[in-house]
C-alpha cells in the first residue's frame, strides 16, 4: 500500500491528466489556428524552439505564429490537416514536470489523409497559480527530418 | 384515490425485499484513486514499451515483463527475461545511448484495461510506422496489429505477465514476406513552421 496520502496520490494523477489536456490542446490550437489559446498553454516567459530557432515569451510565440490572425484562415473543422499524439511520457516533481511525447501530422492531399510528418515534443512543465503551464518545448522533426521536410516543401514549391 | 391507496400498499408490500437486496458495496474513495493509479501505471506500461521499441532499448523492453512473463507472436513463444532479452537482443544491439529513432515509431492507442485485484488484463491496438519506402522520407503505417495482455502486480509494480502480439494488417505471412524484402535491400542511414 503506498505511503502517500490520499490527498497526494489524487493530486499526482490530476497532475498527470492536466498535462496530458496540454499536450492535446497544443494540437487542438494549433491544426484551428486558435493562437491565443495556443500561447495560453505557456507560461508568461515560456519557451518554443525547434531546429530553426527559439521564441521566449508570449509575444515572441505569437510572433513567431504571425500575429493573432497570422496565416491563412482555417476553417474550424480542420479539413486540411491534424496533429494526433500519441505515447506520452510524464515526470511530475512537485510544481515541475517533464514530458516526451511523439505527435504524427496528417495532411490532406489529392483528398486523401496522408502521413506527412512524425516527430517529437521534448517539454518541460511549470505550476504557476495552480494551473500548468509550457514552460519550454521543443519540437523536432524525425521522419522526415527537418531537412528532409524543408527539401519535399521546396521542391512543391519549385513544380 | 382508491387506485393510488392500493398502489401505495402495492409498494409498500415490496419495499422489504428491495431493502433486504444486496446492493454492490460503494467504493472507498482509497479503493477509487487505487483504481485510477493502477490503471495510470499499466497505461504507461504501453507507452513505455512502445519508447523502448522506438529506442531500441532491449534493458527497457524486458523490465517491463514480469519474472515469468512472455511474450507470444503466433507461434513464437519467449518465457522469462533471459528468452526475451535473446530475442530483442538481437535486433537491438549496440545501440548507442542518446539514440532517437528517426526511421520508425510506434503508436499505440484504444488500451481497454480492466483491473482485478493484482491481476489485469487489457486490449489495445498499435501501428508501426516507417520512413516511406518510396524514398520520399515520409512516415508511412507498415503495419497494424493488437494486444492481448495479462498483468501482474509484482512488488507492488505492473508488470506483464503475457503480452500475445496479433499482427493484422498485414497478416503475420504477408508481414514475413515484407520483413525479407525489407533485409535484402541496403540498409537505409538514420537521418538526422511549427509542430
Amino acid at each position: 500500500m503506498s505511503s502517500r496520502s490520499i490527498e497526494e496520490r489524487l493530486q499526482r494523477v490530476e497532475d498527470e491528466l492536466a498535462i496530458q489536456r496540454i499536450i492535446f490542446d497544443y494540437s487542438v490550437y494549433l491544426d484551428s489556428r486558435n493562437w491565443e489559446g495556443f500561447v495560453s498553454l505557456f507560461a508568461p516567459d515560456g519557451v518554443w524552439t525547434n531546429v530553426e530557432g527559439t521564441y521566449q515569451g508570449r509575444e515572441a510565440i505569437m510572433a513567431m505564429l504571425g500575429g493573432p490572425n497570422g496565416g491563412p484562415a482555417e476553417a474550424p473543422k480542420r479539413v486540411n490537416y491534424y496533429h494526433a499524439n500519441t505515447n506520452w511520457r510524464i515526470e511530475l516533481d512537485g510544481d515541475r514536470a517533464s514530458a516526451v511525447s511523439r505527435y504524427l501530422f496528417v495532411l490532406r492531399r489529392d483528398d486523401r489523409p496522408t502521413s506527412a510528418l512524425a516527430g517529437q515534443y521534448t517539454d518541460e512543465y511549470v505550476r504557476i497559480d495552480g494551473a500548468w503551464k509550457i514552460a519550454r518545448r521543443e519540437a523536432e522533426e524525425l521522419i522526415p527530418t527537418h531537412a528532409e521536410w524543408e527539401e519535399i516543401f521546396l521542391s512543391k514549391v519549385r513544380t | 384515490m382508491r387506485r393510488a391507496a392500493l398502489l401505495a400498499a402495492a409498494l409498500a408490500a415490496t419495499m422489504p425485499v428491495a431493502a433486504t437486496a444486496k446492493a454492490p458495496a460503494k467504493p472507498t474513495l482509497e479503493q477509487r484513486v487505487q483504481r485510477l493509479e493502477d490503471e495510470d501505471a499499466i497505461r504507461h506500461i504501453f507507452i513505455a514499451y512502445a519508447a523502448a521499441l522506438d529506442g531500441k532499448n532491449a534493458d527497457a523492453y524486458v523490465a517491463l515483463f514480469a519474472k515469468n512473463g512472455q511474450w507470444i507472436n503466433g507461434s513464437i513463444v519467449r518465457k522469462g527475461p533471459a528468452e526475451i532479452h535473446a530475442l530483442i537482443d538481437g535486433m537491438f544491439h549496440n545501440t548507442p545511448a542518446g539514440y532517437v529513432n528517426k526511421d520508425s515509431f510506434e503508436l499505440t492507442f484504444h488500451p481497454d484495461i480492466k483491473v482485478d485485484g493484482d491481476r489485469a488484463t487489457s486490449r489495445s491496438e498499435h501501428v508501426l510506422f516507417r520512413r516511406h519506402m518510396d524514398g520520399s522520407g515520409l512516415p508511412q503505417a507498415v503495419l497494424f496489429g493488437r494486444y492481448e495482455d495479462e498483468f501482474i502486480r509484482e512488488n507492488g509494480v505492473w508488470k506483464i505477465l503475457k503480452r500475445v502480439d496479433i499482427p493484422t494488417i498485414p497478416t503475420p505471412e504477408e508481414w514475413g514476406r515484407i520483413m525479407r524484402a525489407r533485409q535484402q535491400q541496403p540498409a537505409q542511414p538514420p537521418a538526422g513552421g511549427a509542430q
